[in-house]
């Protein structure tokens, strides 16, 4: 059910955290896995971990659709076209409203939510989509329907990612193109490190607190994301699938 | 960056209402101080000292002399 074997996936933020575990999970179902992030040495290692052999690798800023598309165009001239796409770059940003600006809000914005609209946006061309269909999944976060104070840009931007991912699976329902969003709570990575060093520990612990299975390991997110790439979610588009250790409940 | 002009940037970040903050005002013993306040220091240093501090680092910190020594004298004109 979850076999990956004959496809093609593209993986944004694949550098690090859950975008490379997915990438190392899907080759491990078999797919042929397309990686792409900022820092090639980094790729580079995500790359030394996929099973199997002709993956695929290309730096990118997400933010820079025109670079991207170059790019784009001529790995799948190589690769094939694509039949699955997880938007896992993302920005993190904890600052109390009082200290945000346009800018702040247009940078997690970029990154996070139009980047992921404008490759869903090129992967529908003909050119670039696998005929047999496709599954695109956007990582967006629990976030996206709690509020957290300091988090104004990040759970707003992916609100507005869980949000667009439904019209866009709408419009791509007639191209066999299957669009859906997972919604992890904190998971270990090295941007919710981060995080928790900006915020008190009596916040941290009250986090941790509030996932009744602890905290996710990005292996419990890719599989997640597996899932819905594999033929077994043929029938499942634009919903949001929570994968939180029991925080929405508790 | 001069002395001033750091405590007037506290104030603002802070939303600190009485204006006669001294390096020697105590952070915590300011009535707006606060979860959020940890944050606002954290961006504030971030964005006009270039340099991430964390909420740990801020835990020892009791004056906003601590403060300036944390993100360090070297910053700072009279």
């Amino acid at each position: 059910m979850m076999d990956l074997s004959q496809k093609r996936i593209l993986i944004t933020g694949a550098s690090s955290g859950i975008g490379r575990a997915c990438a190392v999970a899907a080759a491990a179902m078999g797919a042929t896995v397309i990686l792409t992030g900022r820092n090639e040495e980094r790729l580079r290692e995500t790359l030394s971990l996929l099973q199997g052999e002709g993956h695929f690798l290309f730096t990118s800023d997400v933010t820079d659709m025109a670079a991207f598309e170059a790019q784009l165009e001529s790995c799948v001239a190589q690769s094939g076209p694509v039949s699955g796409f997880i938007h896992s770059a993302g920005i993190e940003m904890t600052r109390p409203l009082q200290t945000m600006s346009a800018p702040l809000y247009q940078s997690v914005f970029a990154t996070n939510v139009i980047a992921a609209f404008e490759i869903a946006r090129l992967l529908s061309k003909k050119k670039y989509v696998d005929p047999l269909g496709a599954s695109f999944v956007f990582i967006s976060s629990v976030m996206a329907v709690r509020g957290q104070a300091g988090k104004v840009a990040y759970c707003s931007s992916k609100s507005a990612l869980s949000g667009g991912a439904k019209a866009i699976a709408l419009e791509l329902a007639s191209k066999k193109i299957r669009v859906n969003c997972v919604l992890p709570a904190m998971v270990e990575t090295e941007m919710a490190k981060k995080m928790f060093e900006s915020l008190p520990e009596s916040s941290v612990a009250e986090i941790i607190k509030q996932h009744p299975l602890g905290l996710g390991k990005p292996e419990d997110v890719a599989l997640a994301c597996i899932f819905l790439l594999s033929n077994g979610a043929r029938w499942i588009t634009g919903t949001e699938l929570v994968v939180d250790g029991g925080y929405q409940i508790a | 960056m001069e002395t001033s002009k750091f405590l007037s940037l506290l104030t603002e970040y802070m939303e600190i209402e009485s204006s006669n903050l001294t390096v020697d005002t105590e952070l915590k013993s300011l009535p707006e101080f606060g979860s959020l306040s940890i944050m606002s220091i954290i961006a504030l240093v971030d964005e006009h000292f270039d340099k991430t501090i964390s909420a740990k680092d801020l835990g020892n910190v009791v004056t906003i002399n601590d403060l300036m020594s944390l993100i360090g004298r070297e910053n700072f004109s009279a």
